[in-house]
């Protein structure tokens, strides 16, 4: 990942912004990309400290210095580095330096440099030019490039536009991203995220569809603090993978500068490019479900329930009865885990406000009963597969009922 | 019933009502329910306690600790009195006391009187070394670590500050007791959260110079507590701190180097002026790096500030009077200080003396102090990270080649050879290249009574 020494911005008020790399100095780009790649592969089986010192030859101007730099940063991190034998390394010093104190000890005007390094060269079978040079052998500075990955040119500089993203997020204390997602199954991903993140947010709905989610982490209600920064950073990839993102984060760029906004919209976005598909099971049951006739509409729910403190809920499916409108959201929980239906049991018991059917395997072990008192959602156990005539009964007696499942009543009867 | 719980470092507390208005909680509508940082635990439970309100405390992970103190060693007077004041303060306070007098065992002390699970924080990875011999030692128990590549925790732990930034969040409810030794560290956008995130009611700071350059000493109170107990260098001299000398010695540049320098400077120095930089500003570095980052000019300038630098700093001379300096305390133990890794390993080669940096391995550090301590090394060369990181009772002289102008570095440089001996006499020569900009840095890291004072002798001397 690029720091923000890498990155080129400009402060307009209380704006940070990228400056686009465009025209000339985008050619430039393009050629300074390609010399740092010329170098480092003309430099393999070389020291580190030899790739960079042939590096800082490479003319630039003062405008292009961090550009360089950054793309300096995305080649060595192409670039394989082999270290010295620490041990053997360690083993030398430990001989010249123990032989210089005992000498240094006992006559101090006799101490003479060369005489030590000739006595234990002599002793190893070497040289003392070569004996000096295996002193330090072990620093990074001496480190052997044994190859180098960097991509073409263009390949390079576009991953520099992206990662100068990531880089200002590193300096970010809060990011407010508005999304829209085309499936439940891109929502989830990018609520997973979150959470294995272990960042809070808040979801609003927004009226043109999606949601805006204002994304800190738990001491940020307290001071604005850019430890979440590497968080709020490595969770780019899943808000690019939204089909819609428009992103504003608080930004501490300055040490103990005022707080900057920066914003950013991509123009290429890695989720724009896969068209959403549903899982498996829930394009099966939509099948199905469309089969049993036009009592039914199914559509594809693209909605985000979220119950602060207890967590969101992300249905798949909405099931609209013909006759009357009335809805049912569908969530295929499948055989996922039990803690997910313990987490939707516990938002079903606190009201989130819609009819909900969560649909889960019998080898989760969980029994319909844990939610025959909840008026507003209702657990469906299916062995096997999901029966879409089974699910509808559920949902008939969630919109008219809310009593005991079909299951149970049946088992009463 | 209220429910407390420890969620990354803060205290979510549900089951209250609004209007209820714990101290030091907010309201956070991110979870419907109160949260605080978990540096509040003790104040909110007592608030609780006080209340008459039934809480559920899932917050607190901390143990009683049971390894009792094994060593007997007999606290010094001030010691003692320290352990009294921190007691009195409730278990929250920083202790000041000099390098080389026994701050650790004031901690040793305090967290046997505290009998709680502890984690000492420390700044270097030499230190979490020393840290892990006292305690298993004077606990007879094992010790865990977290830095350095290692992740063990135990009762008893040490961690660094930047571990401790990174992990408090996932371990700050195991400890009942906190230990920041060189507190002065703790002050500052990242460090601060360390302590923020932690929820040990009993906290104790250790530092020989709470001073900072910018003034933020004052947060200390608040992440830890008030300066509970103070003793300064020149109180402690002689009874329990090694006498000692200082001795500045002005070098001459070579002619070469004399010539190089001054052009360097006058590049240096007329671009301040052309574009009107005052360093003498809070912003002023940072002004100079952003204007010199515009212009061809720019970048000569700040080439020429650092080759100017380099120059005063690493003056061929200087090397050439350290020889002298090695001969002539051939039997002591001599620890040489730099400002830069560069010229720490410049020493190294010249010398034939081991250096520790940065880079240097955690066994091969061990390695290296043990052999200094057993008399098998005479002499260590090490840039900054020994400032705070090494305890050996022999280290009788230091030798600053080069060094910023802090005077808590100076004064930490000097108490590397404080701790006292039966018979020691301890000596810091500082080497300054004359006519240089290094001249009036040494002026203003000396600003420290342990420079002044009548008991410290100081004489500046021509090689």
């Amino acid at each position: 990942m690029l720091s923000p020494d890498h990155v080129r911005v400009r402060r307009r008020g209380g704006e940070l912004q990228l400056l686009a790399l465009k025209g000339e100095l985008r050619e430039r780009a393009l050629v300074i990309a390609r010399d740092l790649a010329d170098v480092a592969r003309a430099h393999v089986g070389k020291s580190r400290g030899e790739l960079e010192e042939a590096w800082e030859g490479i003319a630039v101007s003062p405008r292009e210095r961090k550009l360089s730099l950054g793309l300096a940063k995305l080649v060595e991190d192409a670039s394989e580095f082999e270290s010295g034998d620490a041990e053997q390394a360690a083993e030398l010093r430990r001989e010249v330096f123990a032989l210089a104190a005992q000498k240094r000890a006992t006559n101090a005007l006799s101490f003479a440099r060369d005489a030590i390094l000739d006595e234990v060269a002599t002793r190893r079978g070497t040289t003392p030019v070569a004996l000096e040079a295996e002193l330090y052998a072990d620093l990074r500075s001496a480190q052997r490039l044994i190859a180098c990955r960097a991509p073409a040119p263009e390949a390079l500089v576009l991953g520099y536009e992206r990662a100068q993203v990531q880089a200002i997020l590193l300096r970010a204390v809060r990011v407010v991203a508005e999304v829209g997602c085309a499936s439940a199954d891109a929502y989830r991903a990018l609520f997973r995220q979150l959470k294995f993140r272990r960042l809070l947010y808040r979801v609003h709905p927004l009226e043109a569809g999606g949601y805006r989610l204002e994304i800190d982490g738990p001491f940020s209600l307290f001071q604005s603090v850019a430890k979440y920064g590497l968080e709020l950073a490595l969770l780019l990839p899943a808000l690019e993978a939204c089909q819609k993102l428009r992103l504003r984060a608080e930004v501490r760029w300055a040490h103990q500068g005022k707080p900057l906004t920066f914003a950013y919209e991509p123009t290429v976005r890695a989720g724009a490019e896969q068209p959403p598909r549903a899982r498996d099971e829930v394009a099966e049951l939509s099948a199905g479900l469309s089969e049993l006739g036009a009592g039914w509409q199914i559509e594809p729910a693209e909605r985000v329930l979220d119950l602060p403190g207890v967590g969101v809920c992300i249905p798949d499916l909405v099931l609209r009865r013909a006759s009357d409108g009335a809805a049912v959201l569908v969530e295929v929980l499948g055989f996922w885990s039990r803690a997910s239906v313990w987490q939707r049991v516990e938002l079903a018991q606190k009201g989130l406000g819609e009819r909900l059917l969560f649909v889960v395997s019998s080898r989760l072990r969980v029994s319909e009963d844990v939610l025959e008192d909840a008026d507003e959602a209702a657990l469906y156990v299916y062995k096997g597969r999901i029966n879409p005539r089974t699910l509808v009964r559920h949902a008939e007696r969630l919109l008219d009922h809310g009593g005991p499942s079909p299951r149970r009543a049946e088992r009463a009867r | 019933m209220v429910v407390l719980r420890f969620a990354d470092g803060t205290l979510d507390v549900q089951g209250l009502e609004r209007e209820q208005e714990p101290p030091g909680c907010e309201w956070d509508p991110r979870t419907l329910g109160f949260r605080a940082p978990a540096r509040a635990y003790a104040e909110l439970v007592l608030w609780l306690r006080k209340s008459g309100l039934a809480y559920d405390d899932q917050a607190r992970a901390y143990s009683e600790l049971e390894p009792k103190l094994a060593l007997g060693r007999a606290p010094r007077p001030f010691q003692t009195e320290a352990l009294a004041e921190f007691r009195k303060a409730g278990g929250r306070g920083i202790v000041v006391l000099p390098t080389g007098s026994g701050k650790s065992h004031v901690a040793v002390l305090a967290i046997d009187d505290r009998r709680r699970s502890a984690l000492v924080v420390v700044p270097t990875l030499d230190l979490v070394r020393q840290w892990y011999d006292l305690l298993r030692t004077s606990f007879a128990t094992e010790v865990g670590i977290v830095g350095g590549g290692s992740y063990e925790l135990r009762p008893l732990t040490v961690t660094t500050y930047d571990s401790a930034y990174l992990h408090m969040q996932h371990f700050g409810a195991r400890f009942g007791t906190v230990v920041f030794d060189e507190c002065h560290h703790l002050p500052g956008a990242t460090y601060e959260l360390a302590a923020e995130l932690c929820l040990a009611p009993f906290r104790l700071g250790l530092t020989a110079t709470p001073e900072r350059a910018d003034g933020r000493e004052a947060v200390l109170a608040r992440l830890i507590g008030p300066v509970v107990y103070r003793r300064d260098i020149v109180e402690l001299a002689g009874e329990y701190l090694a006498e000692y000398a200082t001795e500045r010695v002005s070098i001459e540049l070579s002619p070469d180097e004399r010539a190089e320098y001054d052009i360097e400077r006058k590049v240096y120095v007329d671009f301040l002026r052309a574009s009107g930089v005052r360093l003498g500003s809070p912003s002023g570095w940072s002004d100079f790096l952003m204007r010199a980052s515009r212009s061809e000019a720019g970048l000569r300038a700040l080439a020429a500030y650092r080759r100017q630098r380099e120059l005063a700093l690493a003056a061929g001379q200087k090397l050439e009077y350290l020889g002298l300096l090695l001969d002539r305390h051939r039997r002591d133990r001599v620890l040489v200080f730099t400002d830069d890794n560069a010229t720490a390993y410049a020493v190294s080669r010249r010398f034939l003396v081991p250096v520790i940096t940065h880079q240097t391995k955690v066994k091969e550090r061990s390695e290296i102090l043990q052999k200094f301590s057993s008399g098998e090394y005479g002499v260590v060369a090490t840039s900054k990270v020994l400032n705070e990181g090494v305890d050996v009772p022999e280290a009788s002289v230091a030798v600053v080649i080069s060094g910023s102008g802090s005077v808590r570095e100076h004064v930490q440089r000097l108490g590397r050879v404080l701790r006292r001996r039966e018979g020691k006499q301890a000596i810091l020569y500082e080497l300054v290249s004359s006519g240089t900009g290094e001249a009036s840095t040494s002026e203003r890291r000396r600003a420290h009574s342990a420079y002044r004072s009548a008991g410290a002798r100081s004489s500046d001397a021509e090689p």
